[in-house]
């Protein structure tokens, strides 16, 4: 249903709307449509059986204007290049909006891991780790889960690294266990500034958030949390879906608002949503009469095919380009507002550069203070984002967009042009 | 650990001894793994990765060859040992002593692994020593040892790699010599690459206190577990040195009651309480503790029979015997000093039902603001006393915790419990990191 790939040309579209509202040239856009670097890795892994396979990797470095690069590693089937560098300049604008000092970067494998050994799953991180030893480190380019990883592939990561190089970095990955120089609040953040976000734009829109129906696209962490809290503030969370994998796609759904706990119990006891409420497709999830459709998982859930069915006032990104460009311009017509992505899930690098900056003093702060720390710098980029908003009045994107590449402008045109 | 800590399944092997070790004379490394082979049954699945605990990672010997002022040239065998670094750099001090061996070297740095994750420090542990009788050299013979040992181990020693500190016989200069080397072979600025550094070369406030808070931080959590008060509580100190003095002062500024003190001078007593402050100044003017207006001079045996709540032996290691253990009185004993309890005295003060806060635990105060010197030397960025003691406190009091919940669970003692919660983080990371390549 969704549709295929991540549009390059449809990015570098949108940001050419938001350049009427900053001093940004054409020339300084430039350094923004060619990413820094892209590698290509081939990864020869010895499988359990004995058999050594290739498998296909890459990095994407998109941007280092305002500091080292930090993005995510995915494990997905059909991972390509192309699909890292959209998402590494993604990476770039969000930790612009944030004003975190990081450029954006994403890599890859070419693999489904549910199809890997644990065995297997450690000798692919391990290798692909090692090609890209030169590349990477504390303050070149940070690695981050991301879908298909975790904390225990970011521990075998940092293992790798710090074997090659013979020093105890734990800067270099991020999103690791607690016990390897982890932070509080890692699998919470994104979930938690996607709410956060929300309940700010529905305030400022005078829209009550107590009683407001409310379906959640997606059941992992960021799905979950954002839920939560949502529910916590007086919304009705009237549907979710879970995705976990093509074949077992389920969603449940209940007008009076799901007993979330309970939900979870159910899903924990059955792997699945379906039998506790009323059993919709996710498919039909994104066309409920609702008031706040919040997209938490992956890239395209609202696209050209099925745009036109959304019924939801407020559409969240708490994903990466949940909605596709073309579905955006369909939504913006009906009077349908999209909170973006570049600010909506800012949570997870935001997180992602506390735990990052920790690491560089090796002092590690409680899970109290992170949240804090959290709530600010997300509540700081959203009230840079609405100002500009009003004062230009643009929709939040072309704002998010417009505040980013002010700021990587300034960067490029002061660092200058080496050599 | 004490006998009544035996979880009922023994390992039966012995364990294997490295070949650079002597079979027939192993030294202390075999205290050590014999004390994580009775930790093992603990362990869970965890010990699936236990052999890696006992051996260490690295052993580096260096011939260290110097110039004496005489004009000859002398040679010093120097050792590192890095033990583990599953949790972070190696970390541990350098002795200068005649009779320091590897396995002795082997031994501690194994024994900084343990401290270290007990208290939940990102840290591995290490351990450096040069077999040399420091009193025999000049200072200009010291330095040239230091800075030619500083430059041999060079190769694997770094703020990220692996931390040396004071220990037996060396101090902050030392140190300094040990950070100036280091920062000119690799041509930066390299405070971090040791700890206990003078101030002025990027050490820390607060370390001088360091130990005796510690001391009082734990001692006061285990207090209020075993439902005792602090105000009012009767508090006997051996040792009035840096440790003992601290501790002593700092639990009077919270309203306990020092009863008696005994240092190398004597032993004093007051039922009434003893001003810690006044004490001072008096061993300061009279070059002894005794003789202090509204105390009496007891016998130096009786200060184990003093009536108290808590007892701090602050001074010298065996001083809790068989011959004293049995005239406590106090409920708690809180080892200010390093092993100031044999082990047979430790399983009579358990049977009577008195608790012991390990000095692993107790006296770490030292080892956290090592580390919080390393933690400021990353940012040149330094915190103020204040900040340092509150950080202290946090960190003491939640490494009190984790081990205490430990005891709980298990029944054992805080000694063992130290064990069971090291290596347990200790193999937690390795899971996690996996074997390389």
């Amino acid at each position: 249903m969704r549709a295929t790939g991540l549009n390059w040309q449809g990015l570098i579209e949108q940001l050419q709307q938001a350049l009427p509202y900053t001093e940004v040239t054409d020339q300084s856009l430039a350094y923004f449509k060619y990413p820094k670097r892209t590698v290509s890795i081939n990864l020869p892994v010895r499988m359990d059986d004995g058999q050594v396979r290739m498998f296909r990797g890459y990095r994407t470095v998109h941007s280092t204007a305002r500091g080292p690069s930090m993005g995510g590693v995915r494990y997905k089937a059909g991972m390509t290049a192309h699909e890292c560098e959209v998402l590494a300049a993604i990476m770039t604008l969000k930790a612009a909006v944030a004003d975190l000092p990081l450029g954006g970067a994403k890599g890859g494998v070419d693999v489904d891991p549910a199809t890997l050994s644990p065995h297997e799953l450690e000798g692919l991180t391990r290798r692909f780790t090692s090609e890209l030893v030169e590349l990477i480190g504390k303050n070149e380019d940070i690695l981050a889960p991301d879908v298909g990883t975790d904390p225990q592939v970011m521990a075998w990561a940092l293992d790798a690294y710090n074997e090659n190089t013979g020093e105890t970095t734990n800067g270099v990955v991020v999103g690791k266990p607690l016990p390897l120089g982890g932070s509080y609040g890692s699998k919470d953040a994104r979930g938690r500034s996607a709410a956060l976000v929300t309940a700010r734009v529905l305030q400022d829109a005078g829209v009550p958030l107590q009683r407001a129906r409310v379906a959640v696209f997606g059941y992992g962490d960021v799905a979950r949390r954002a839920a939560q809290l949502l529910a916590e503030q007086g919304a009705l969370v009237v549907a979710l879906s879970d995705h976990a994998g093509s074949e077992q796609e389920s969603a449940a759904y209940a007008s009076s608002g799901l007993d979330l706990a309970a939900l979870e119990a159910h899903h924990a006891a059955s792997g699945s949503l379906n039998g506790f409420a009323t059993d919709i497709t996710p498919d039909e999830l994104v066309e409920l009469d609702v008031d706040v459709l919040v997209l938490a998982y992956d890239y395209g859930a609202v696209n050209a095919g099925n745009a036109h069915a959304v019924r939801a006032r407020y559409v969240v990104e708490a994903t990466n380009r949940a909605v596709l460009p073309e579905a955006e311009r369909f939504l913006a017509g009906q009077g349908v507002q999209v909170i973006p992505d570049v600010v909506a899930s800012i949570g997870g690098i935001v997180v992602n550069y506390l735990e990052w900056v920790q690491d560089a003093s090796n002092f590690f702060w409680t899970e109290a203070e992170i949240e804090a720390a959290i709530d600010a710098r997300v509540n700081a980029a959203l009230d840079t984002v609405l100002d500009f908003a009003r004062a230009s009045g643009t929709d939040l994107r072309t704002a998010a967009y417009a505040v980013a590449l002010g700021r990587l402008h300034s960067a490029t045109v002061m660092r200058g042009v080496y050599p | 650990m004490t006998t009544t800590d035996q979880p009922a399944q023994q390992p039966g092997a012995r364990h294997e001894i490295p070949s650079y070790l002597d079979p027939n004379n192993i030294g202390p490394y075999e205290i050590y793994l014999e004390q994580v082979d009775r930790v093992t049954p603990y362990l869970g699945k965890l010990a699936y990765w236990v052999e890696t605990l006992k051996r260490p990672k690295r052993i580096l010997v260096v011939d260290v060859p110097v110039h004496l002022d005489d004009g000859t040239v002398a040679h010093f065998e120097g050792y590192r040992v890095q033990h583990n670094t599953s949790r972070g750099p190696a970390k541990g001090g350098v002795r200068y002593h005649q009779d320091v061996t590897l396995s002795e070297v082997m031994a501690l740095s194994a024994w900084m692994t343990i401290k270290n994750a007990a208290v939940n420090l990102p840290y591995g542990g290490g351990k450096g020593g040069i077999r040399l009788d420091p009193r025999k050299y000049s200072q200009g013979e010291l330095e040239r040892v230091t800075r030619r040992y500083t430059t041999e181990i060079g190769l694997i020693i770094g703020p990220e790699k692996d931390i040396p500190a004071p220990d037996v016989n060396t101090g902050p200069q030392t140190m300094a010599w040990m950070m100036d080397t280091y920062s000119m072979n690799v041509g930066r600025t390299a405070t971090g690459v040791v700890t206990g550094k003078p101030v002025s070369l990027g050490g820390s406030l607060g370390r001088a206190d360091a130990t005796g808070r510690g001391v009082f931080v734990t001692g006061a959590e285990a207090m209020s577990k075993l439902g005792m008060p602090l105000e009012g509580a009767r508090i006997a100190v051996q040792g009035f040195g840096n440790v003992g003095e601290a501790a002593a002062r700092i639990f009077h500024q919270h309203g306990a009651k020092i009863v008696a003190i005994q240092d190398v001078t004597g032993t004093i007593h007051s039922a009434a309480g003893i001003d810690p402050a006044r004490a001072l100044a008096h061993l300061k003017q009279t070059g002894k503790i005794t003789g202090l207006e509204g105390t009496e001079e007891v016998q130096k045996d009786e200060f184990w029979s003093v009536d108290c709540d808590v007892l701090i032996p602050a001074a010298l290691e065996k001083q809790i015997t068989l011959q004293n253990a049995d005239k406590i009185r106090a409920k708690l004993v809180v080892e200010g000093a390093n092993g100031p309890t044999i082990p047979a005295a430790d399983d009579l003060l358990a049977g009577k039902g008195v608790t012991v806060v390990p000095d692993v635990l107790a006296n770490a105060g030292g080892v956290s603001v090592s580390y919080f010197e390393w933690v400021q030397d990353f940012s040149s960025f330094f915190w103020t006393e204040d900040e340092i003691n509150q950080r202290l406190d946090r960190i003491m009091r939640e490494a009190f915790q984790s081990l205490w919940d430990v005891k709980e669970k298990h029944g054992v003692t805080l000694r063992t419990a130290v064990y069971i919660v090291a290596c347990t983080r200790v193999l937690e990371a390795r899971a996690l990191r996996g074997l390389y390549p």
